[in-house]
């Protein structure tokens, strides 16, 4: 059973993220940072319009069925890949490490073309393989074969990312990388263009969609994070005069 | 986007992200088995979502080969590479002596020969981040020193501060960052469960 404290944190932190969402609509507005990186895909995607190249998304090699918290918040960037691609008439190439992603992405894309009068035979949803070394070298022979503008590579991976992400920049491929896998960072940090770290990879999505509900969310998560804070800050205080109450 | 396709999947998402949590919170017998059918029923369905992608597979692979697109000849190989070991898998099983031949003398070592790819390309990176251009680049490039050092025998042999001056690093800005991102993360994934709850994340893509 979970600890009182477990219970106390996360009924506030809940609590935080839904008031955060009533309080933005309520409101009709919500101001929000920028993050680079997000500018950073559009501007990739228009960039491989404009030099007649394709653009690549992947999740990376790893199963949803192991790592969904991971790729759940990815679907948010793939959407507005998708849209963005739709819009700006790019040839879109997602690949997936396993059948179930296949059906995300293919669901996701198709939407996005729909809204935006692509036909499904420009859909490029792309299978390749199941296991982390046959997907490297799918992945790689993509970007040597049909050399992609852009690059986008969104949720975890293992020793891949290494791969994967140099031999994109070797060609030249303007990359956005977002991981949680804190070994992987320093590699997507220098090679990528912009890498969505932690939870800028969480809200992405929220940020892409601009909606006052899902942008409020993000109000309460930093809340949450307020709190955390001042907590370590008390907890270290304290714990320079022998009391440990908040460290345990 | 019709009814069902748009609104029946996220009262689908919705009632199991609730579940979950009340059955980790409240520990009720009825939910937590609730919990452990609906995990057997994701197993039972990405099982059943094999054929999708080998469908996937072959028919771009059966597509590139008719429109003899560029290395057309690599996709006969994946088909018939596909075909034969699907074959001696099903009819003779996975103990067979063909399909462990060929398992152990051409599967691990081209699986080995791609890990070792990562060798080659960390060099490459290696050079790309170790260029002092900036505060930034120069602060990677000390630090990096310091762990190669510190992980190194040769390291604490030519300069044995360098054992104490590692520690500190692996114990405090290393951990201290690491917590920061998951917890940032953690926090965020909270931020997604709401949304998800309350119907304010677009699952399937509709952009409007």
């Amino acid at each position: 059973m979970p600890t009182l404290w477990e219970y106390i944190f996360g009924a506030l932190f809940f609590s935080f993220c839904i008031i955060g969402m009533y309080r933005a609509e309520k409101r009709g507005e919500q101001k929000m940072k920028t993050i680079p990186a997000c500018n950073g895909i559009p501007e990739g995607i228009q960039r491989s319009v404009e030099m007649g190249r394709p653009v690549l998304f992947e999740f990376g090699s790893i199963a949803l069925n192991l790592y969904s918290q991971y790729i759940g918040p990815a679907l948010g960037i793939l959407n507005e890949v998708a849209k963005e691609s739709a819009r700006l008439g790019a040839h879109l190439i997602t690949i997936s490490f396993d059948p179930p992603s296949t059906a995300i992405m293919e669901e996701i894309v198709k939407n996005n073309y729909i809204l935006y009068g692509r036909t499904m035979e420009e859909m490029d949803n792309r299978y390749v393989a199941g296991t982390d070394r046959g997907f490297t070298v799918a992945t790689l022979a993509i970007l040597e074969r049909e050399k992609p503008g852009a690059h986008f590579l969104m949720g975890t991976t293992s020793y891949d990312a290494v791969i994967v992400c140099q031999a994109a920049a070797d060609i030249g491929a303007f990359q956005v990388a977002g991981a949680i896998q804190t070994f992987q960072l320093p590699v997507m940090s220098v090679i990528c263009d912009y890498v969505l770290i932690g939870e800028e990879f969480a809200v992405a999505g929220s940020v892409f969609s601009n909606k006052l509900g899902q942008l409020g969310t993000i109000v309460g998560h930093d809340w949450a994070k307020a709190v955390l804070v001042g907590l370590l800050i008390l907890g270290a205080i304290l714990a320079q005069f022998g009391l440990k109450i908040v460290m345990s | 986007m019709s009814f069902v396709r748009s609104f029946i999947p996220k009262i689908v998402l919705s009632a199991i992200i609730v579940i979950t949590i009340l059955s980790y919170f409240l520990g009720i017998v009825p939910l937590s088995n609730g919990v452990s059918i609906v995990n057997q029923y994701v197993i039972i369905m990405i099982a059943f979502s094999l054929p999708l992608g080998v469908i996937n597979l072959v028919g771009r692979n059966i597509k590139n080969i008719q429109n003899k697109r560029q290395d057309w000849l690599l996709d006969i190989a994946m088909l018939v590479s596909l075909t034969v070991m699907t074959v001696l898998g099903i009819f003779f099983g996975v103990t067979n002596t063909i399909y462990l031949w060929l398992y152990n003398n051409v599967n691990i070592p081209v699986g080995a020969m791609v890990m070792a790819l990562t060798g080659l390309y960390i060099a490459s990176a290696a050079y790309r981040s170790f260029r002092v251009r900036n505060l930034e680049g120069s602060l990677l490039l000390v630090s990096a020193i310091i762990i190669m050092l510190w992980n190194a025998p040769i390291g604490a042999a030519l300069f044995p501060p360098i054992l104490p001056i590692g520690n500190w690093f692996n114990n405090y800005p290393l951990t201290t960052g690491n917590r920061v991102i998951f917890i940032g993360f953690a926090l965020g994934v909270i931020s997604l469960c709401v949304r998800y709850i309350f119907f304010r994340e677009n699952i399937t893509g509709e952009s409007t």
